[in-house]
């Protein structure tokens, strides 16, 4: 499996972080294509769920395509966290892994400084490096 | 595998973080107060100044709260009641609450509790009786409860710095907000 | 004791309450071996960072806000003296230097972060210079100072209460808290591992001169 790349949204849409491993088609204008993305994973959540038979829930892990897999994981807090990957990642729970993410390295490094106000993109080296560390250390990279 | 009551889940929070002196969080709390009182004319204005400063901690709190607690979403502000009670106090205060009184609309309860490691050693002189000493707690889950798309408003009921019986937070539901589309959405 | 009669006071203003957990606290009843209370670090850190902003919005300067953070530990650091003499039941002062000093570093220190001071040590050819050492304070856990804070150290607090409680046993004492390179400079851009926190502690010449009395 190979990582393409990541993007943390929060729940106003704002892009908190985005990170690239490997991206072979650069987008024209990087903003763009962020507003692209949290307008797609807006509509899929909300069809998502009215296709559900449990209103409350229904939230997208993953969708898969022949050549991509974009994993999905947002809390309750409204913040997003995606991760593009190949479609070869057979046994990997990904999302787990995003939920991961949240838990060890946004919250350690980001929710805990004090310096750091909410909404804002994060520009903390310190959670990039984490970030990268966890993502390289997963078994399918 | 059944889930565990979110009594244990409470207990095995607190147990899995770190810890500090309920006495440093006790004199630094007091001592702050101290300086809030000094630098404010009236007990309200203060009252006002821990709400705020305790709305800024719930909306940092809240991340790690979830995160640490596994707990995705509440489907009823009756669970969130629970939660809030049950797990949150106990995990951030190592202290037991339990959910009071609901009004007759079901959009009020009550947080109550009798151990309050912010007051430990506190007394309230005669000039700031009007002080609720905790306030920064009304602000917390005031914070806390926005981020997760409910606006609230709470305020201390019964206070045992005040000489009632136990400590009680009422909390009022607002609005549940409802997540709007991004701008320019097609 | 003075602390005895605070406590008593808070409850003896609520007639005939009764707390479903039982006894009305007396410290100087808590046994000495009784596990101490404790909350979650987070929570603490949080207030913690709270209280530093709004100091911060309140100061003009850098040093302001050492000297804000100093004072509200100033502050705790007195009544951390009264709660700990009363929980131990002494009945008599420190009255000398070192024994103080030990004091700080082991029993204020565990009373405050559950351990003792990493290091205490006497500066040389000085009679009134000490310092203690800490290589993580509670307080800078999640703290990364920018750039433009220069020196500034949130450690500032802690030295404050080790000023309160100094001031409180009759000893006199200007206490800063300084960041260190591992090598001793004070130039942190060659540093290499860690900073160490110092709290330096330069007594007032009369806490000597009475030393010099007591060793007769």
């Amino acid at each position: 499996m190979a990582v393409f790349s990541f993007y943390l949204f929060d729940r106003t849409g704002t892009c908190l972080c985005y990170h690239e491993w490997q991206r072979t088609r650069q987008p024209q204008d990087m903003s763009d294509d962020h507003k692209n993305m949290f307008g797609m994973l807006f509509a899929l959540r909300n069809f998502s769920i009215k296709l559900s038979p449990d209103a409350e829930r229904g939230i997208p892990s993953f969708f898969v395509t022949d050549v991509y897999a974009l994993h999905y994981f947002e809390t309750a807090t409204g913040l997003r966290f995606v991760l593009n990957t190949s479609n070869d990642f057979k046994g990997v729970d990904v999302t787990h892994a995003l939920s991961e993410i949240y838990n060890s390295v946004f919250v350690e490094y980001v929710v805990k400084n004090p310096l750091y106000t909410r909404g804002n993109v994060i520009k903390s080296d310190l959670f990039i490096t984490k970030l990268d560390d966890y993502i390289r250390a997963l078994p399918c990279f | 595998m059944s889930r565990p009551s979110l009594q244990a889940l409470g207990d095995a929070s607190f147990a899995r973080s770190e810890h500090v002196s309920a006495e440093l969080l006790a004199l630094t709390y007091g001592s702050f107060v101290r300086q809030l009182v000094q630098d404010y004319e009236s007990p309200s204005d203060v009252n006002a100044q821990l709400e705020s400063i305790g709305y800024n901690m719930g909306v940092r709190l809240v991340d790690d709260f979830l995160a640490k607690s596994n707990i995705s979403h509440c489907s009823s502000l009756a669970k969130t009641a629970e939660v809030i009670a049950k797990v949150a106090f106990k995990m951030f205060l190592g202290v037991s609450a339990t959910v009071g009184v609901w009004s007759q609309d079901k959009k009020t309860f009550g947080i109550v509790f009798d151990d309050n490691p912010l007051a430990e050693f506190a007394e309230l002189p005669e000039e700031c009786a009007g002080l609720w000493y905790s306030n920064v707690l009304c602000g917390v889950i005031r914070g806390a409860l926005e981020m997760v798309n409910m606006k609230v408003e709470c305020r201390f009921e019964r206070c045992r710095l005040r000489g009632d019986e136990c400590n009680e937070i009422r909390v009022s539901l607002h609005e549940i907000l409802v997540e709007q589309p991004p701008k320019g959405e097609d | 004791m003075q602390s005895r009669s605070r406590k008593s006071l808070m409850h003896d203003s609520v007639p005939g309450s009764s707390s479903p957990h039982g006894i009305t606290k007396n410290i100087l009843e808590m046994s000495l071996n009784q596990a101490r209370g404790e909350v979650n670090m987070d929570a603490y850190l949080v207030l913690f960072s709270e209280l530093v902003s709004y100091c911060r919005d309140r100061v003009e300067s850098v040093m302001a806000l050492q000297e804000k953070l100093a004072q509200l530990g100033y502050r705790i650091g007195r009544r951390a003296l009264e709660l700990i003499l009363a929980r131990e039941k002494v009945s008599r002062r420190e009255t000398r230097l070192l024994n103080m000093l030990n004091f700080i570093a082991s029993t204020l220190w565990n009373f405050l972060y559950g351990k003792q001071a990493d290091c205490l040590k006497k500066v040389r050819d000085s009679e009134l210079e000490y310092y203690i050492e800490e290589a993580e304070p509670l307080v800078n856990k999640y703290i990364s100072v920018p750039a433009d804070y220069g020196h500034f150290n949130c450690a500032s607090f802690s030295a404050g209460i080790i000023n309160g409680v100094l001031d409180s046993a009759g000893f006199p004492a200007e206490v800063t808290a300084k960041v260190l390179a591992r090598n001793g400079d004070e130039d942190l851009s060659q540093q290499q591992g860690q900073p160490l926190t110092i709290y330096y502690i330069k007594f007032e010449p009369e806490v000597l001169e009475r030393e010099k009395r007591l060793n007769g």
